[in-house]
């Protein structure tokens, strides 16, 4: 099947093909699921070269799975995160974490001058400030706010209540502010 | 780009994280072609081969059906489908000792000759063989 024809299909439907052996469907579920595989990772570790691994090992246990899979009872996406989630919690505890102030800052003058600078200032500073939550805060906050997850499906992945995931998606908002109000400066957030 | 921030309330807080989110999600990392590529040859080395499927349920499936030896002999002479060709071709050769067409009526007068000299009761058989 042309992997034109493969886009409308669901991811469910896809990996159900890749179980009857169609090598066009293991090409379309790779090209779609990689990237959100690998953007949680990332977002969940702070370090590209342990999100590709975690990516990695994530969609091999999906190929593994595949022929079992069983259709209507989990959205693959769903499974993906939860499974991505684990490995990344894992990989967490056997690293140091990673200081706030680790983050390299950038340079008096050039900041200000360079719009692309800071903006990556910010990101890494986003990111630095996650690494400092907690693993489940950090993780309903990346599915809420930087995956763009509904309540309900991050309920699902992390196991929890709707309202739970609220309670905790809000008080990892507070934590983050509380990580970041110290380069509200250098980020160029300034006060008057 | 510096943001003027006039509020010192948590209002203000909310915006900037709001802000800096947004832009988060807007950047997502992207994985490199490597890993694309990676993540390809895993799944193609994973992806079950449906004709290696049915071979490794064949044992299970002539289990199922109680097969001994004669099951097994039927099995390994092609089963119902080659069975199906045995009677046909067993058909067509009766038909034609029955009811032979003219045409080979004809054929074979040429290659043996006289056909009713060839099995004459009155001698005509050692005849027949002596005129080579």
């Amino acid at each position: 099947m042309p992997l034109d024809a493969l886009n409308d299909r669901s991811d469910e439907d896809l990996l159900a093909l890749y179980a009857g052996g169609d090598p066009m469907a293991a090409r379309a579920l790779t090209l779609r699921l990689t990237p959100r595989v690998f953007a949680h990772a990332a977002r969940l570790l702070g370090d590209r070269a342990e999100a590709e691994d975690v990516a990695q090992e994530a969609l091999i246990r999906l190929w593994k799975i595949a022929p079992e899979w069983r259709m209507g009872e989990a959205k693959v996406t769903t499974w993906l995160y939860r499974v991505t989630a684990n490995l990344c919690i894992d990989r967490k505890r056997r690293q140091r974490s990673v200081d706030l102030e680790t983050v390299p800052e950038p340079e008096d003058g050039q900041a200000s001058a360079d719009e692309r600078l800071q903006e990556a200032a910010r990101i890494d500073a986003l990111q630095a400030a996650l690494n400092t939550l907690p693993d489940r805060q950090r993780q309903a906050v990346v599915l809420r706010h930087l995956d763009g997850l509904g309540n309900p499906e991050i309920a699902e992945i992390m196991d929890m209540s709707v309202r739970a995931v609220e309670s905790l998606t809000a008080r990892g908002k507070r934590a983050l502010a509380q990580a970041l109000a110290g380069r509200r400066e250098e980020l160029g957030y300034e006060e008057h | 780009m510096k943001n003027t921030d006039r509020d010192h309330a948590p209002g203000g807080q909310d915006r900037r994280l709001n802000d800096m989110l947004a832009r988060a999600r807007d950047e997502a990392p992207f994985p490199s072609a490597l890993l694309l590529d990676r993540v390809m040859q895993d799944a193609l080395q994973a992806m079950p081969d449906p004709s290696a499927a049915d071979v490794s349920r064949a044992p299970e499936t002539a289990d199922r059906r109680g097969g001994g030896i004669l099951s097994g002999l039927w099995r390994a002479l092609g089963g119902w489908p080659a069975a199906g060709g045995l009677v046909a071709a067993t058909a067509t050769g009766l038909w034609i000792g029955v009811s032979p067409p003219s045409v080979l009526d004809t054929q074979l007068a040429l290659y043996f000759g006289d056909a009713s000299g060839l099995f004459s009761l009155d001698g005509g058989y050692d005849l027949a063989f002596e005129d080579g």
